[in-house]
Parts: structure tokens; sequence; C-alpha cells
């Protein structure tokens, strides 16, 4: 008989704690922000058979010392990369005529 | 003469006896309780500081973070989590101004309050390689819904 006591103030017990704003989750909220630039850099026409390229994009004329051949770039899937310091080269293809794009960031 | 000398000085010893009697201390007692009952709260001591990522398409990673300061009472466990969708403190979001994704990543989940103020950290990093979408030279999103993120601590 006691032990019955026992375990129905033990239910009691729980359950007021459960009924309890104590036993209730609680949260706090703070907002920030995360700011978000992009520059979206020039696309670039390159003149082909020169020795030194000389490459048009939408601020000006980029002129390039080194030599672009084509066996000298690595194909990675729809682009080309890896020749030079600049940021990415792209083969562009369209019903006349294909070229390669020279991406510049700034 | 004698009787009368005798009687006066039965009586003073009577008062004296009786005056030591009243001159003992007597202390009475009674209890009382002192009921204590406490809540226990978190505060986001140091709301969380802004992160500014530049990008450059095609470019390298963009990188920041954000400090924020988290004060619990002693003992009190709690729980950080950002908005959005995101497992064990990393969370991925893709910024509707400019398509560009990134992933924000606690430093921890969940803590035990201490009664002082701990700093926790929120790294920025968006990815390498990204084109975006701008019509110029350069876009932010400034202003836009999504730039604001949201802390959230449950206790």
């Amino acid at each position: 008989m006691t032990e019955l006591r026992s375990q129905r103030a033990a239910a009691l017990a729980a359950a007021l704690l459960l009924a309890s704003p104590l036993a209730q989750a609680r949260q706090l909220a703070a907002t920030f922000d995360v700011g978000i630039t992009l520059h979206t850099g020039a696309t670039c026409g390159l003149a082909p058979s020169s020795t030194v390229p000389q490459v048009r994009c939408q601020s000006g004329d980029f002129v390039f010392g080194a030599l672009l051949r084509r066996d000298q770039l690595v194909l990675d899937g729809d682009g080309f990369a890896g020749l030079g310091t600049t940021a990415e080269y792209r083969v562009v293809s369209t019903p006349q005529q294909q070229y390669l794009e020279l991406v510049v960031g700034w | 003469m004698k009787k009368v000398l005798m009687a006066m000085a039965l009586a003073s010893a009577t008062l004296f006896t009786s005056m030591q009697a009243s001159a003992t201390p007597v202390n009475k007692t009674a209890n009382f309780n002192v009921n204590i009952g406490m809540t226990s709260v978190c505060v986001i001591s140091t709301g969380p500081s802004d992160i500014a990522l530049t990008y450059t398409s095609f470019g390298a990673a963009a990188t920041g973070s954000s400090g924020f300061g988290v004060t619990c009472t002693n003992s009190l466990p709690f729980t950080m989590s950002l908005d959005g969708s995101g497992t064990a403190g990393a969370y991925t979001y893709t910024d509707t101004t400019t398509n560009l994704g990134y992933t924000l990543t606690l430093s921890k989940v969940s803590d035990t309050g201490t009664g002082a103020e701990v700093t926790y950290s929120i790294g920025a990093n968006m990815g390498a390689g990204q084109s975006g979408t701008c019509a110029t030279a350069g876009c932010n999103n400034t202003g836009a819904a999504d730039a604001k993120r949201t802390l959230t601590i449950t206790y």
C-alpha cells in the first residue's frame, strides 16, 4: 500500500513537472547579416593566331605576355583551365564559330 | 526590636531571590523557512556580428566568421542552432540575390552553462569556382531578406 502511494506520488510529481513552464524548452534568438558582394569579372574575347594575344574585355583591352596554345590547356568539363595567371578559359561553341573565352577577375 | 530586624532581613532576602529569578534569560524559539524558487535562464550576452563575404565569379573560396557570447545559469544545458537546414552544426544556403552558395558552421552545437559568458563562433565558407548571377560588374545582397540569418539558443 505504501509502495502504491509512493508510485502515485512519483507519477503526480512527474506530471506536474511536465506541466510546469520550467519543463518546457525556452528559446531566444539573435539575427546577423551575411552580406555578400559578387564581382562578376570580365568576359574577354581572345584574338587568335597571335604570339601575344590581345584580349578585349568589358573594361578595356588586356594584353597577355604569353602565348596561349590549345595544347597547353587542360580540359576540365566544358571549359579549359590551368594556363597563365588568369582565372579561367572556356570554349564557347556557337553554330558559326568556336572560340576561347577568358574570364578575368578584378 | 530584634523581631522587626529579622523580619526586615527576611523580606530583603525574599526580594533578592525574587529579583534573581526574574533576571534569568528565557529563550523562546520559532522556526521559519526561506523558500527559494529559481528560474534558470540563458541570454545571448554578445550578439553575433555580421559576416561579409566578397567573391569573384569562378574565383577562390571566400571565408568569414562571426562571434557571439552566451551566458547561461550554471549547470543549465542548452543547444545552439541556425535557421535553415543543416546537420551537426553545418548549414547550407544559396543566396537568392547572387545565386552563390555558402555554408555556416557553428563552433559548437550544445553546451552547459557556467554562469559566465562563453564565446562561440560561426564560420562562413563560400566555395570556389561558382559563377553566381549578376548582370553588372558587381552585385550585393544588401537589404535582401535572406541576407539575415538567425541564431537560436534553446534551453
